[in-house]
């Protein structure tokens, strides 16, 4: 198996030269001139001219994807020229941030979602289970940011309970920033308040999140489990006369490696949903920076978000696939 | 034809509203606008109304009508969502035929083939709503440019049902027998194959419909799709935004709600395609409800090819 997990983790250098492709061709494929952009709106004419020459627009297709490609494997995707600084400073002080928002809305997926697919599994044609899995229906063709609108309306507005959808922590507390996960910076300074408020802010973006995605993962693995419960091999288990629990237990490994492909995949929309949430919630991470480099037409760090989040998901679905090798003998092949 | 149109109306009930909700989607897409109480793009002097007689949905901070928005919003949410998708299942099912029909070549010789599935398993490796946003950011933010985007991301999985539907049946008898009279490679993809492995391609076409109004409503939520004073849903949701916390909760609650339903039966009617096809196709006991969304589906695509 360690032969094959390498194979696998060669193949992953090549997957991002993929994503790289890719982004290059478009960039290439759309109408307009990068140098604009990335020189942005108060250029003069020289400095346009200067940043062709410069990102070698002049120059052949094939050297262009060279020095492309160079640059970001030297860590260089460019500067923005909206915050004055490199693309990947920028990226660097806001991803920690919504990689605390995401990775906690699947952690948050997973356990909530075992045990939801669970029930729809036990009775799937009981009203708990109906309700279930209309629920995952209904939740995968909602709006992530009207939902989050939705729960601050309820939750803060009426209930008055929670944080105010503004930021990560209230603006009273002034702690340095160190890691760019408020939670964790409140911790590293000892502040007890502060995380406890950090943690307040914390709760309707997530909720928001796990509330939509959990939707489909639920849909897909519980569905699964059904098939797996009333499948050949777990009749033959019965006709064999192998106990209720260990019947399960082979039903559900069964069911893991389902489970396993659509979290990764989850964790990938976390990512595209991070970006209208924090926007709702003004968390100030790499989602918001998206949209303000689009709003802004801020071409270098479009290019750049493009290629983190292709290159993020690449990484999540090299460790699913890996996670895959383990649990099922098929894909050992 | 009218066979099909027969077997779409004997459904389960939810399908039939689904059914109806989305005609009067079409419907209001095509007359909307004239079926608006007032101007969705002129203020008038009540700001931040709530719902009353005189403005049944409220108004929004600058004094429109939110019903008039939320009505005249279906041409743009619904038309811009069928127009990509339109564009979207012809060019994935060209190339998903390309890819995945065989043109009686060994399979050896598909390097253009491979190429093209290495191609759309890369671009699915980027979350759709980080490429779309990223596409109409740098084509420029414009409708035309937003139907391009949504076009081109809903791509890959029309290519890939298609290809899969192909090479599922391209070594069946027929096939061979019409290569066997003489009938020329592109004869037998247009008239024996295609026919028979769009089912599930086109009842997948409306679910997607539902995801493309979703990516759609998210572009302008940010500001980067439909721009106001043009009606669309999300960016009537954004107007609002910052009044929920203050309580206004009529400006962005109920477009919303009125998305979702849409999005929502597009996604049986999507299913309910699905049975009457598989009905009139290969009768009935194989046809069995289970209707999913957009995300569901792409992830069920996902582990089918694992």
């Amino acid at each position: 198996m360690a032969v094959l997990i390498t194979r696998r983790l060669i193949l992953l250098p090549f997957q991002v030269l993929g994503v790289l492709t890719i982004v290059f061709v478009l960039v290439h494929l759309l109408p307009g001139d990068p140098a604009y952009l990335i020189a942005g709106p108060q250029a003069t004419a020289a400095q346009v001219n200067k940043i062709r020459e410069a990102i070698g627009l002049n120059q052949p297709l094939p050297v262009q994807y060279v020095h492309y490609v160079g640059n970001i494997v030297r860590g260089d995707l460019g500067a923005s020229w909206y915050t004055g600084n490199a693309v990947t400073t920028d990226i660097g002080q806001r991803a920690p941030a919504t990689l605390e928002l995401i990775t906690l809305a699947l952690l948050g997926i997973i356990v909530l979602g075992v045990v939801i697919a669970g029930l729809i599994a036990v009775n799937p044609g009981g009203i708990g289970g109906r309700i279930i899995a209309a629920y995952g229906f209904v939740a995968g063709a909602l709006p992530d940011f009207w939902v989050g609108l939705a729960l601050i309306f309820l939750i803060y507005y009426k209930a008055r309970l929670g944080a105010a959808p503004s930021g990560q922590l209230s603006s009273h507390y002034a702690i340095p920033s160190r890691t760019g996960i408020a939670t964790i910076d409140a911790l590293l300074v000892g502040d007890g308040g502060a995380f406890v408020d950090a943690a307040k802010h914390l709760i309707l973006p997530v909720a928001t999140l796990i509330f939509v995605y959990m939707g489909p993962v639920v849909r897909v693995t519980g569905s699964a489990a059904v098939r797996s419960l009333q499948s050949e091999f777990v009749e033959y288990a019965e006709s064999w006369g192998i106990a209720p629990w260990r019947r399960i237990y082979y039903a559900l490994r069964h069911v893991m490696p389902v489970f396993v492909i659509s979290v990764a995949s989850t964790y990938g929309y976390l990512l595209g949903g991070a970006v209208l949430v924090e926007t709702v919630f003004s968390w100030g991470g790499f989602g918001q920076y998206a949209v303000q480099s689009v709003t802004h037409s801020d071409y270098a760090a479009i290019e750049g978000f493009v290629i983190v989040a292709g290159v993020f998901t690449v990484l999540v679905y090299t460790v699913s696939d890996v996670l895959q090798m383990a649990l099922d003998p098929r894909a050992r092949r | 034809m009218m066979r099909h149109l027969q077997l779409l109306t004997r459904q389960r009930p939810r399908v039939i509203v689904a059914e109806l909700v989305v005609l009067a989607a079409v419907v209001l897409a095509v007359i909307g606008g004239w079926l608006a109480p007032y101007d969705p793009e002129q203020p008038t002097i009540d700001v931040l109304a709530g719902p009353s007689r005189t403005h049944l949905l409220g108004t929004d901070a600058s004094g429109i009508d939110v019903l008039s928005v939320v009505v005249a919003a279906f041409r743009v949410d619904v038309l811009i969502a069928v127009v990509s998708i339109g564009i979207s299942l012809i060019a994935g099912v060209g190339l998903g035929a390309l890819s995945g029909y065989s043109f009686n070549r060994s399979r050896s010789a598909g390097m253009s083939s491979t190429i093209i599935l290495r191609a759309l398993d890369l671009v699915q490796s980027i979350p759709v709503f980080i490429l779309a946003l990223a596409l109409v950011g740098m084509a420029g933010q414009s409708v035309r440019n937003v139907v391009i985007a949504v076009a081109f991301v809903n791509l890959p999985v029309f290519a890939r049902l298609t290809r899969s539907a192909i090479q599922g049946i391209e070594h069946r008898e027929f096939v061979s027998a019409s290569r066997a009279i003489g009938i020329r490679e592109f004869g037998i993809l247009r008239s024996h194959v295609m026919p028979n492995s769009l089912d599930s391609t086109i009842a997948y076409a409306s679910i997607a419909v539902g995801g493309a109004i979703l990516l759609t409503a998210g572009l302008s939520f940010l500001g980067a799709g439909v721009k106001p004073p043009t009606p669309e849903w999300g960016a009537e949701i954004a107007s609002g935004s910052g009044y929920i916390i203050t309580g206004e909760w009529w400006i962005s609650v109920i477009p919303g709600i009125v998305l979702s339903t849409v999005v929502l039966s597009f996604a049986l009617l999507g299913d309910g395609i699905r049975v009457a096809l598989q009905r009139a196709h290969r009768g009935g006991e194989l046809a069995e409800y289970e209707p999913s969304t957009f995300i569901e589906e792409s992830i069920e695509e996902r582990i089918g090819s694992a």
